[in-house]
């Protein structure tokens, strides 16, 4: 027998294709593929919150109750007022109730959260101009909890970190954090939907309580400020919030389309609130 | 914002010199393929009868190699869908042609012209360590004959 050792052909046990190639064709296959199942889970929880009770958010929060309402003053009860006057223009159903909290922070924001609890921050509730930002603002907040944010917004965050840690197991670092990144960006405009939808209500029952729109975007004037204080930009598609600016535009194109009046009487927001917030944070910078 | 730049970085990296140093590896392989070309290799455990060396000898040669971050970046994603790891194969032909040559050089100091027997191992080091060094290591053996000399 000869045995001979000729030169055998290249390209059998490997494979010329661009690695480039296969690197755009892998990521945007990952990507678009995150993409949409975060999208469909997103969807279905959303819809299955519809589902959940009201009682359930309500007896969840207990504990976020027990704590704000440790001590309720004049501003608690005056914020609470307004929200009772506001809530019959909402069409909130019958067993959704609202409370509104008052906590002295520096904080420049409020915030709706699970069982119908408003927060609204010293900080904030001393930039507000007049009482027609303080109503919008409140709108805004009492619609997160009409159209059940809060509780979708715990349910998206339990399902997706379960999809994480399902997916994330068995792939490296940097490719656990490709995934993880698509996947909150594609939660993120579902947060800002969600805003939009609730500016939407808010304007709504800013029209409806006041018969106008008068300084319904005073509060974004105010968020815009601060924003501008703090010189970082961050754009939109990395943000849970819209564009301020473009908040601001659709507001006022709302009102443009519904034929709202425009202009109207400024309510001010009743002189002892700010005496108490005074004394408020008299009495905590004494502390600090 | 600042993680995605140093992801990118690191995969420009791993491209580019993964891409270096496969293509001159493949360089130095094609040269010595064509140096070692006299030493035979054969897969067969039994040698022919007529074949009376004077001595027959184990000769093995291994080598290990890193994955690059590039590389391991694309089979990451691959694991996720399925499909064959094509970054990963030239990897591997490297690793296997390199262990061979380096057998061959090893028979070829001692005096061999041939080598039976041929068999791979193949080890990945780390196993499935994550953040460990994604490197295999290729061993080669067989048995060298060294002709009776003349």
């Amino acid at each position: 027998m000869k045995y001979r050792n000729p030169e055998i052909p290249e390209g059998i046990n490997t494979t010329k294709t661009n690695p480039l190639k296969e690197f755009a064709f892998l990521t945007s296959v990952v990507i678009a593929g995150i993409i949409i199942i975060t999208a469909i889970l997103a969807l279905l929880i959303d819809s299955a919150a519809e589902i959940i009770p009201f009682e359930f958010e309500v007896s969840v929060s207990q504990d976020i109750a027990k704590n704000l309402n440790k001590e309720r003053n004049k501003v608690d009860d005056y914020l609470q007022g307004l929200a009772d006057q506001i809530i019959p223009h909402m069409n909130l159903p019958e067993d959704m109730k609202i409370q509104v909290h008052y906590v002295d922070k520096d904080v420049v924001n409020a915030m709706a959260t699970l069982g119908g609890h408003v927060v609204v921050y010293r900080g904030l509730l001393e930039k507000l101009p007049n009482e027609n930002a303080l109503v919008m603002l409140l709108g805004h907040e009492i619609a997160h909890i009409k159209l059940r944010h809060p509780v979708k917004a715990l349910g998206k965050g339990v399902i997706i970190s379960l999809m994480m840690s399902a997916i994330l197991g068995s792939s490296s670092d940097s490719v656990s954090k490709l995934i993880s990144d698509t996947s909150m960006l594609t939660m993120l405009s579902f947060s800002r939907d969600q805003e939009q939808t609730s500016d939407n209500e808010g304007i709504k029952a800013l029209n409806s309580y006041y018969g106008h729109v008068q300084s319904a975007t005073d509060l974004f004037q105010i968020f815009k400020s601060e924003h501008e204080k703090s010189g970082v930009n961050v754009p939109q598609f990395l943000s849970s919030h819209p564009d301020i600016e473009s908040r601001i535009h659709h507001l006022n194109n709302i009102s443009r389309q519904q034929n709202w009046i425009r202009q109207g009487k400024i309510n001010s927001i009743p002189e002892h609130i700010f005496k108490t917030k005074k004394t408020a944070s008299e009495t905590t910078s004494r502390f600090h | 914002m600042f993680d995605l730049v140093i992801l990118v970085t690191l995969l420009g990296l791993g491209y580019f010199f993964g891409r270096y140093y496969e293509s001159r590896h493949y360089k130095s392989i094609f040269r010595r393929e064509a140096e070692y070309q006299n030493i035979l290799i054969v897969a067969s455990r039994i040698p022919p009868v007529t074949e009376k060396p004077d001595a027959s000898l184990l000769v093995m040669g291994s080598v290990v190699i890193s994955v690059d971050y590039f590389k391991r970046f694309l089979a990451s994603l691959r694991s996720l869908i399925g499909g064959r790891v094509v970054s990963y194969e030239s990897l591997l032909d490297r690793a296997r042609r390199e262990a061979v040559l380096r057998m061959k050089k090893q028979a070829s100091t001692m005096g061999a012209d041939k080598i039976f027997n041929i068999k791979y191992e193949t080890a990945s080091i780390s196993k499935n360590a994550r953040g460990g060094i994604g490197s295999i290591e290729v061993l080669a053996y067989g048995t060298a004959f060294i002709p009776l000399k003349a």
